[in-house]
């Protein structure tokens, strides 16, 4: 009853425009006084613990490599690859468009910062070769929302916190499943373009273009690869890896600009404050949600939700499961969702027997899928912006890449090793 | 008045920006004196974690001056300019609800804790100065929404 309450008045003060960590927090509010505690000090210890964590230490600093890179020109050279693998086939800008997003995921994390990022440069350029503007926003804000699923990833770390995984095979886990959803949005890119004659065939592959391209943007292909090599070798842990990784950034970023006879210290100092208010922005979800997620616990919603399911089998629970974080996904920002999403469903899928590595691969994919629908459709929104078109033309282009998304996401849910394939090797 | 908050929103933002590069040192410090000196640090796992946490603290009220914070407004499109205008009143009224709640949780929580060291750092902290933030962020985020207040009223009154 305390819960449901919780839950609903969360919902209410979302609809009416609350910004999320305002009604989180008083949601969890409410819930303290409904259940009665003794001393509201539970509101500033439980959103300070949640934040007091080693591991989610590395999310500030993946923010900041992100925003070093991109101060070192890196969206160019990984946009100029891709291009120059891919360039001589119809559908080429839409393929060279999902690898960039797919290398970028390489290194940021994040969807909408890819989404932004990725977006700027190659929307303009698919328009200009002739793709229709809602086309090339759809494929970018497809492409990128394997940013969180491949490593590193944000969202795996708040997951692995709240769910006390290792964040390490998170990252493994993620790399298939990425992948997947990379190939798919290529080969519907490329059918979708065929089929409607979209853009035109104007280079034809060079291979010397090709290994230019690959050594400008070789500083930013090797990040992925020093993290996951350094974490699984036990050279460093994942927050080490991501403080390893934006140090790199720095010097990439001070060196480059240097050399190229640039002052890069009013960038550097932009990038750290723009880190600052992503990470407050984010972060301050994750506390709150912590107090909420108290709350929920001690108001037994979860197990009520356990006892609801009781009797239905492994694969139709999961299938409930997934419409459930779709519901989310559509509603809410990934990071709290993630968190909300735990609260509620672990003990639940723990009672399932489904691995919590594997769930963590379908809550994370689920929760990005949501990012493209309304009524949020937060990446739908950027691109509609970027191409200058309406949210509702942005939307009714993307219907074919989320139809595919959710395709690829049950086989996602119903073949594990999909997910779990990478990390067993490492055990 | 506007010109102090705005002085108050940059000096946040400054402070955020240097406690990112707090994280960063500490943690590359740890990684540093492990493979260089053979030495594993003791301060730069609660150093790191600190620092985020206040970081998280200072850039969430500097965002409320901005209206930064994530929020979900689909709704709002359906209202008129009035109804936007009350929604935006009432989630206003409402941060600074849960804000002053916050605040008041950190004081007493401070009071709980002001004779509690917090292990691991180089220098001796007690528990209420690291839990200072909290109060810290939330009077900001009280006098930032406030002032959001008076220029909604205002606006509406224009």
């Amino acid at each position: 009853m305390i819960g449901g309450l919780v839950l609903g008045s969360f919902v209410l003060l979302i609809v009416i425009g609350v910004p999320l960590v305002f009604a989180t927090g008083l949601a969890a509010l409410l819930g303290l006084v409904l259940l009665g505690v003794d001393s509201y000090i539970v509101l500033a210890m439980e959103t300070y613990e949640g934040l007091k964590s080693f591991p989610l230490v590395a999310i500030p600093l993946f923010l900041l490599m992100a925003n070093l890179m991109t101060v070192g020109g890196v969206t160019n050279a990984l946009v100029n690859f891709a291009n120059s693998l891919i360039g001589h086939v119809r559908g080429s800008m839409a393929i060279g468009n999902v690898t960039a997003s797919t290398l970028f995921a390489g290194i940021s994390g994040s969807c909408l910062a890819d989404t932004t990022a990725v977006g700027s440069m190659m929307i303009p350029a698919m328009v200009k070769e002739g793709y229709p503007p809602a086309f090339a926003g759809a494929v970018t804000a497809a492409a990128n929302i394997v940013g969180p699923i491949i490593p590193p990833s944000i969202l795996m770390v708040i997951y692995g916190f709240a769910a006390e995984q290792s964040i390490i095979k998170l990252f493994l886990a993620g790399i298939i499943p990425g992948l997947l959803l990379s190939i798919v949005f290529a080969f519907l890119s490329v059918y979708l373009s065929r089929k409607y004659n979209y853009g035109s065939v104007s280079t034809r592959f060079v291979l010397a273009r090709a290994v230019e391209a690959f050594v400008s943007a070789l500083p930013a292909l090797v990040i992925p690869a020093v993290i996951v090599i350094g974490v699984v070798g036990g050279v460093f842990t994942v927050t080490e890896s991501a403080g390893a990784a934006a140090a790199y950034a720095l010097g990439y970023a001070i060196v480059r600009e240097l050399y190229l006879g640039r002052k890069p210290w009013r960038d550097i100092y932009d990038a750290f404050m723009r880190t600052a208010i992503d990470t407050g922005v984010i972060m301050i979800l994750v506390g709150a949600a912590h107090v909420l997620t108290w709350v929920l616990t001690r108001s037994q919603l979860p197990q009520q939700i356990v006892a609801l399911l009781d009797g239905f089998s492994q694969w139709q629970t999961l299938a409930l499961i997934n419409v459930i974080l779709l519901i989310l996904g559509m509603f809410l920002e990934p990071a709290p969702a993630v968190l909300m999403a735990c609260a509620l469903l672990l003990p639940l899928v723990k009672s399932l027997g489904v691995d919590l590595v594997h769930f963590g691969v379908i809550l994370v994919v689920n929760l990005q899928i949501g990012v493209l629908t309304p009524p949020v459709a937060a990446s739908a929104f950027v691109t509609a912006r970027i191409a200058g078109i309406t949210l509702e033309q942005q939307i009714r282009a993307l219907l074919p890449f989320i139809f595919w998304g959710l395709v690829t996401l049950l086989f996602i849910t119903y073949v594990p090793w999909l997910s779990l394939g990478i990390p067993s090797y490492f055990d | 008045m506007s010109r102090i908050l705005a002085w108050c929103e940059w000096a946040l933002n400054l402070l955020g920006a240097a406690l990112v590069a707090v994280v960063l040192v500490a943690v590359c410090a740890q990684v540093i004196m492990r493979y260089v000196f053979n030495d594993a640090t003791m301060w730069s796992d609660p150093v790191a974690s600190a620092a985020m946490a206040w970081l998280t603290f200072v850039a969430m009220a500097a965002a409320v001056r901005s209206d930064g914070n994530m929020y979900v407004r689909f709704t709002w499109n359906w209202l008129g300019d009035g109804g936007r205008r009350i929604a935006e009143a009432v989630s206003l009224v409402l941060a600074i609800v849960f804000a002053t709640a916050l605040s008041f949780s950190a004081w007493e929580l401070m009071e709980v804790t002001k004779s509690a060291s917090v292990e691991g750092l180089p220098i001796e902290v007690s528990w209420a100065t690291m839990y200072s933030i909290i109060l810290l962020s939330g009077a900001f985020v009280i006098i930032f929404t406030l002032e959001r207040v008076f220029n909604l009223i205002r606006g509406a009154g224009q």
